[in-house]
């Protein structure tokens, strides 16, 4: 049975947020951490809390509209002379205080806070435990719990990925479909870096009349080819972001975007934020980077 | 996956809109076209005033919606000569929704009526555990 230690729970829920984040943005959704302490240092279950809340904000998004912002605020409150960790979730977009599950199926102590017309605000309250002995703190209490950690978090990568993946999607659903759909990926691959590859050089790439190209693409994914194609673009833009020292210049020109501007613009568009928000600062920009520079210090 | 989510979250606001409150035809009209859901619902609400609905879990595919939910209501009207018994209910049941144009034009359902009856003190819950 998991044992409750004495441990800092900001940069556990920051980690989980900042994982949540790079894979909801697939949905234009933001996941926001803030919290108004530096530190929040008390006794609690580091595997529940990174199990229940990978589970509860996995929820919620799931129910929550497309192009939508979910918050995690964590504060020390002070309710009847005791202190408590009070971690705040507030999705926008959807009121779902009638969807019990997501307060009755969590391991978490949580409540439905308040809610409104287009938003809702859950509560997980944990009472505030000060140390008793700050010597028994260790920077390493983090790392013991490492595979757990890198299991929720491949665990969540794995099952947005099948979500937003179509070929992966159409292999179980139809092969012939998602075979036709790798061959379109291959060929824009290929030519990612080519500003002048539209959706016409890909249907003659394909030997394809733009109108057999468009309605193929709109089946197989519900999207034109152009729509298909500026996607790609974007997404093979963030992943250089998030994993190479290329400047988001390069990165631009990289995947075809004639200005650094305009990449700007449709990055925006697309994910809400721009492209420099997008990449972290050097020491958290991916959280394989912190959980490995965790892991060495 | 952008048309079920939009469908799930239709489905979200159409309980939002009717858990709780009276439901008149106006207001289930606005979501649902298919009539013998619309029966369904004007039936249940006579014998329930103002019932509640709570989702238990909700999963779409194509255009259609299937929800686990439950059903909290204060037996007040006559269910199907059953007087009222003034007892409060809270029972699971299943519908498939399918939605076309943000409107419910058909459904599926089942619910858990043994439930209902040993609640309401109709079927005994000893005979209903055997």
């Amino acid at each position: 049975m998991a044992e409750e230690e004495y441990d800092d729970i900001i940069p556990l829920l920051k980690n989980l947020c900042l994982t949540l984040q790079s894979v909801a943005i697939n949905r234009n959704i933001i996941v926001c951490f803030s919290s108004t302490e530096e530190k929040i240092q008390f006794l609690f279950t580091a595997n529940e809390v990174v199990s229940g809340f990978s589970k509860l904000i996995n929820s919620i998004i799931d129910y929550m509209p497309d192009e939508n912002t979910l918050y995690v605020n964590a504060s020390v409150i002070e309710k009847d002379d005791k202190k408590y960790v009070s971690i705040k979730i507030r999705n926008t977009g959807i009121n779902l205080k009638l969807v019990t599950a997501l307060v009755h199926n969590s391991i978490l102590p949580v409540t439905l806070f308040s809610a409104s017309a287009n938003e809702t605000t859950f509560e997980v309250c944990y009472l505030f435990l000060p140390a008793v002995r700050p010597d028994i703190i260790k920077h390493e209490s983090l790392n013991g719990k490492l595979w757990n950690y890198i299991s929720v978090v491949n665990g969540i990568k794995s099952h947005f990925s099948k979500l937003n993946n179509p070929v992966a999607r159409l292999e179980e659903t139809n092969p012939k479909e998602a075979a036709f759909l790798k061959n379109i990926n291959d060929c824009i691959i290929k030519n990612i870096g080519n500003e002048n590859f539209d959706a016409n050089a890909l249907s003659t790439a394909m030997a394809m009349s733009r109108a057999q190209l468009l309605r193929r693409m709109k089946s197989a994914t519900g999207n034109s080819p152009a729509y298909y194609l500026k996607t790609m673009r974007l997404e093979k833009a963030k992943e250089l972001l998030e994993t190479s020292e290329l400047s988001i210049s390069e990165a631009a020109f990289k995947t075809g975007f004639n200005s650094p501007s305009n990449f700007t613009k449709v990055f925006c568009e697309k994910y809400g934020i721009t492209p420099s928000q997008f990449r972290r600062p050097k020491q958290d920009a991916t959280n394989e980077q912190v959980i490995a520079t965790n892991a060495i210090t | 996956m952008e048309q079920q989510n939009k469908n799930k979250a239709f489905l979200i606001n159409y309980f939002n809109a009717i858990s709780g409150v009276p439901k008149t035809r106006e207001l289930l009209e606005q979501y649902i076209t298919d009539e013998a859901l619309i029966g369904h619902i004007e039936f249940f609400e006579a014998a329930f005033p103002n019932y509640e609905l709570f989702i238990d879990e909700m999963t779409a595919e194509g255009n259609r919606v299937i929800v686990q939910a439950r059903l909290k209501g204060t037996h007040l009207g006559d269910l199907s000569g059953i007087p009222p018994t003034f007892k409060t209910v809270d029972f699971p049941f299943v519908i498939r929704y399918e939605i076309e144009n943000n409107k419910i034009v058909s459904h599926w359902m089942l619910a858990d009526q043994m439930s209902l009856m040993e609640q309401l003190g109709v079927v005994p819950a000893a005979e209903v555990a055997h």
